[in-house]
């Protein structure tokens, strides 16, 4: 009397142990399948958008390789993060051009910048580009280039010859970089300035404002202290920084 | 399953933009409604990948409806749905990667858009497949135009455009597309931000009660007897 019930019972579970693998089967079977048929095409979706910042970061810098693929990875917490972030070198006939800047700035007022810092063989920031932030809509998020030019201050700018762009804030042109780097002028420069530097800041976005130029400043200081390194073929090993920048 | 008395398709749309609107009235899916709906392409973005994902899951299940034993069937329903919106979050990307970057994490999580297992539980494993699919479309519809409503509502007030970055959806043609009214320093800022969508999820509510209200008299009360009735 038993023995039927239970035979449907085990047959139904077995059933449906079947199509629930079968199910998953198929699922993975379709995304393996799409995936596949979309990874190309999504790898140069990317590499587009990449290109087609690095480019914006680069205006104004003659260069003939792919700065896209020229690629160095660098751990150094002085970025902002304590992740790999890249390096794209841009060379003109093999010699350095400019090189550009994964940094992230931690301290934006919505959670961490992200931001492309070119800067040129000689030390000038080409061109800054926020990539990715989560700043307040209408305060914040003029830093980014299509909402407000607040950005594209830093180009030309340098470690010590800033004052020279901006006027006579934080010293006289026409120093040599060991003069620049011996006073303490570079580093006031680079702050906002309501803390005594040379940068304005956006109104009511000081916290983003700060964050952001720090960002560039760390940015600077990396590569004024591996400069060769940053341009060298293999993946390096970042130079420890100079005691006091 | 048995296919009990079928919906006339009339009775199907009429629930899906406005009887049972899922953004106005049964208020499902709020999170992404809420989250995305602050300016019109990512609204129309999110809407349409809601409606195909919607119409693949719908038709999907209401096929399988008669294979899949009761006991696995929620696993199952929910595995289809993960599926196919991991597919739609795949040829975005591919193809779409601008706004797959615009929109971000709020792809991946129309799996969880109670919406859309709702629909699949509630009445596409009952019914046929031309119903089926009938009623995701309008279903889905009936969605994407509560967000575009939101979005366009939302990106107007708050920094005074419509259809702002187009090119993200449309690509190079949708260049001169974006309508500006005023200029975006002149916006109401709490639009964008989440409390604005909120309010103006509230109001597009009201609205819609508001409508309703005049076009239903018998529940319509009398200011004037009430006040008189009690003193």
């Amino acid at each position: 009397m038993n023995a039927a019930p239970d035979e449907a019972e085990r047959e139904g579970e077995w059933r449906s142990a079947l199509t629930l693998a079968a199910g998953v089967l198929i699922a993975v079977a379709l995304l393996g399948t799409m995936r596949s048929l979309t990874s190309e095409r999504a790898a140069r979706a990317e590499t587009a958008r990449l290109t087609e910042s690095l480019a914006a970061v680069l205006s104004g810098v003659p260069f003939d390789n792919a700065p896209a693929t020229d690629r160095l990875l660098v751990r150094d917490e002085s970025l902002g993060s304590p992740d790999p972030l890249s390096v794209y070198r841009a060379r003109l006939g093999e010699r350095p051009a400019a090189a550009v800047l994964s940094v992230v700035a931690p301290q934006g007022y919505g959670g961490a910048i992200e931001m492309l810092v070119g800067v040129r063989a000689d030390g000038r920031v080409t061109a800054v580009r926020v990539v990715a932030h989560r700043e307040t809509p209408g305060i914040g998020d003029r830093v980014e280039r299509r909402r407000s030019d607040w950005i594209t201050r830093f180009t030309g700018h340098s470690l010590d010859s800033a004052s020279t762009v901006r006027g006579t804030r934080a010293g006289r042109p026409g120093k040599t970089r060991s003069e620049g780097r011996d006073g303490a002028a570079h580093g006031r420069h680079w702050r906002l300035a309501r803390d005594g530097g040379g940068f304005d800041a956006l109104s009511g976005a000081t916290v983003t404002s700060r964050a952001v130029l720090d960002g560039v400043h760390r940015a600077l200081l990396w590569f004024e202290a591996n400069r060769a390194a940053a341009f060298a073929r293999a993946e390096i090993r970042p130079a420890a920084r100079p005691a006091d920048s | 399953m048995s296919d009990d008395a079928a919906p006339s398709l009339s009775t199907l749309w009429r629930d899906g933009l406005w009887d049972a609107n899922p953004g106005l009235v049964t208020l499902l899916g709020l999170c992404p409604l809420l989250a995305v709906g602050n300016t019109t392409v990512n609204a129309l973005g999110l809407g349409l990948a809601t409606l195909a994902t919607l119409l693949v899951t719908n038709v999907s299940v209401s096929l399988l409806r008669h294979a899949l034993p009761s006991p696995v069937r929620l696993p199952l329903h929910v595995l289809i749905i993960a599926t196919t919106v991991t597919l739609v979050e795949l040829s975005m990307r591919a193809w779409l990667p601008g706004l797959h970057a615009a929109l971000g994490i709020f792809l991946p999580l129309i799996v969880t858009n109670c919406l859309i297992l709702g629909r699949a539980q509630a009445f596409a494993s009952r019914r046929k497949v031309a119903l089926a699919a009938v009623d995701a479309l309008s279903t889905g519809t009936g969605f994407l135009l509560v967000l575009l409503a939101l979005g366009a509502g939302r990106e107007l007030i708050g920094q005074g455009t419509i259809l702002a970055e187009a090119t993200l959806l449309f690509g190079d043609i949708a260049e001169g597309w974006t309508w500006q009214l005023f200029d975006a320093e002149h916006g109401l800022l709490i639009a964008l931000l989440p409390p604005g969508a909120f309010v103006a999820l509230g109001l597009l509510i009201a609205l819609r009660n508001l409508i309703e209200f005049r076009r239903s008299p018998r529940i319509a009360i009398d200011p004037r007897s009430e006040s008189s009735s009690a003193p």
